[in-house]
């Protein structure tokens, strides 16, 4: 009995769309300091398909001069370009509104007043042309990512997720079906980036200033601490990480180009390490031999070098995006709502955004 | 009030003094530069607060994050975390609706208040943190 009113229960919240076999899925991500539009075409029996559009518009300069995303210009710009790239991709493309059969649209986590601005466009939109809005989990999205365009690894696999907004490592069971088994107790590596990259004095975001540092930089030099490693858990913390960059700073007399170098190094390798680590560990603690990366920092060079390499010696095979789809893009809301689409997975009836919704929470 | 705090026992012991006063409604505002222990004092207040969560992410990129917590008479709270770095000014403090955590069931935690000091009730405690030359652990506090 209970058994049964937990089925009808789940039932009830969800839903399924009902659509053709062939489909022309356009995607809005609006989450954070990037406006996307995507079209991804493909045959949900065979679950073959194909990026046919993407138009993107980066905020980052905006932001640069405030040391990181300001909330309410985000929403500003979103709103300023969301119908010019929908126009641009629908040209791409040489599709009319009519061919296309769904919008999906990412409905959370992120920024408020940014996702509300994507979910109202796609809602407009779907309310025009009659056609169903597919509200898609952000971080879904990039975990799925590394299937644009290339090969999921088979399920189950180790996600790790790591972005100036998150750090986790989830086991994948299926679409829908993710389980958190590590996560930051504190900062983001990203957003450890980001910080220290104040420190040197370097614009926003952090990481890609750091990673162009690094290259010439001794990651030797400074005795960065490896916080969690010693932990017996999947847990990260970086907040000591950033403290510790701070000081090493401070001690220095002068702060010259090469210690700014040998510091984005030493960040990196830091970073760098905990999280193939844990990743490992992850892999190795629920004996599963395929490792996923994908995030905003997933794109970082050292960190995907490193990876393949320990990862190599493990025998652990290692599943990464193109660098542009570890950032935020629409393709990967696309992909993410045409694989939910293949396996006749359910949509959440998500009223407007949920700025907070949990990953674990999703269901196929 | 200005006060040494020597290491992180000392900083969670000041935070459970502190929690033990707080009210449905109480604003604590926490100064300070970046590494100052903005963030390790507001961990240590949750903590104080009961607040059970394994992980208490950053609110850097979130900006708000909300908790469950209990009061030193017993009654369950709401803990607000907000990080007000990413804002630009006080029309956009208003604009994330932070009135509403001025109030019960509400007890809210703000670093980078400066954003928008004019925007808080009267029940407010802000509290200023420095470090101290060439001691890691050691911290200066100011209650004002």
């Amino acid at each position: 009995m209970f058994f049964m009113i937990r089925v009808y229960s789940r039932c009830y919240a969800l839903w399924k769309p009902s659509l053709g076999v062939f489909v022309n899925i356009l995607a809005i991500e609006s989450s954070c300091d990037e406006t996307a539009v995507a079209i991804y075409q493909g045959d949900v029996h065979t679950g073959q398909g194909s990026l046919i559009a993407e138009s993107i518009a980066s905020q980052i300069d905006t932001h640069a001069r405030f040391g990181g995303v300001v909330p309410e210009v985000a929403s500003r710009e979103h709103l300023r370009v969301l119908p010019m790239l929908a126009d641009d991709v629908m040209a791409d493309a040489s599709l009319a509104w009519n061919d296309i059969d769904a919008v999906a649209v990412t409905s959370g986590p992120g920024l408020m007043g940014a996702l509300l601005v994507g979910s109202s466009y796609a809602r407009g939109l779907a309310l025009a042309n009659n056609i169903p809005v597919l509200p898609i989990h952000h971080m879904e999205g990039h975990l799925l990512a590394p299937g644009i365009g290339g090969e999921l690894p088979a399920f189950p696999f180790i996600a790790l997720l790591v972005s100036g907004g998150h750090t986790m490592l989830i086991r994948v069971n299926g679409i829908g079906g993710y389980k958190v088994i590590g996560q930051t107790l504190d900062d983001a590596a990203g957003e450890c980036f980001d910080k220290s990259a104040r420190v040197l004095g370097l614009p926003y975001p952090g990481g890609p200033e750091i990673a162009k540092l690094a290259v010439h930089g001794d990651c030797k030099r400074f005795k960065l601490p490896r916080p969690m490693l010693q932990k017996d858990n999947l847990n990260f913390s970086f907040s000591g990480l950033k403290t510790a960059v701070m000081y090493a700073v401070r001690d220095l007399d002068v702060l010259d180009d090469v210690s700014r170098q040998d510091m984005a190094a030493s960040v990196e390798a830091a970073v760098g390490e905990v999280l193939v680590k844990k990743s490992l560990k992850a892999c190795e603690q629920e004996d599963i031999s395929r490792l996923l990366i994908a995030g905003g920092v997933a794109a970082n060079k050292y960190l995907r070098d490193l990876l393949n390499v320990e990862a190599g010696k493990k025998g652990i095979s290692v599943s990464l995006p193109s660098p542009s789809y570890c950032t935020d893009n629409a393709a990967m809301i696309a992909y993410a709502a045409f694989q939910r689409l293949c396996v006749k997975a359910c949509f959440e009836h998500v009223k407007d955004v949920n700025p907070r919704w949990s990953l674990s929470g999703l269901r196929l | 009030m200005q006060k040494i705090l020597n290491n992180e026992q000392e900083t969670c012991a000041f935070a459970q003094q502190l929690a033990k006063t707080l009210k449905f409604g109480d604003v604590i505002a926490l100064s300070g530069d970046l590494g100052a222990g903005k963030s390790v004092f507001a961990r240590a207040l949750m903590r104080a607060l009961g607040v059970k969560d394994e992980a208490l992410p950053s609110p850097t990129y979130a900006i708000i994050q909300e908790y469950e917590g209990v009061l030193a008479s017993g009654e369950p709270c709401k803990v607000a975390h907000m990080d007000w770095y990413r804002l630009e000014h006080a029309e956009e403090v208003e604009m994330l609706g932070v009135r509403e955590f001025f109030e019960a069931p509400w007890i809210s935690i703000i670093e980078w208040p400066e954003r928008a000091m004019n925007t808080f009730p009267a029940s407010l405690t802000h509290i200023t943190l420095r470090y101290v030359e060439r001691d890691m652990d050691q911290r200066s506090i100011e209650v004002g």
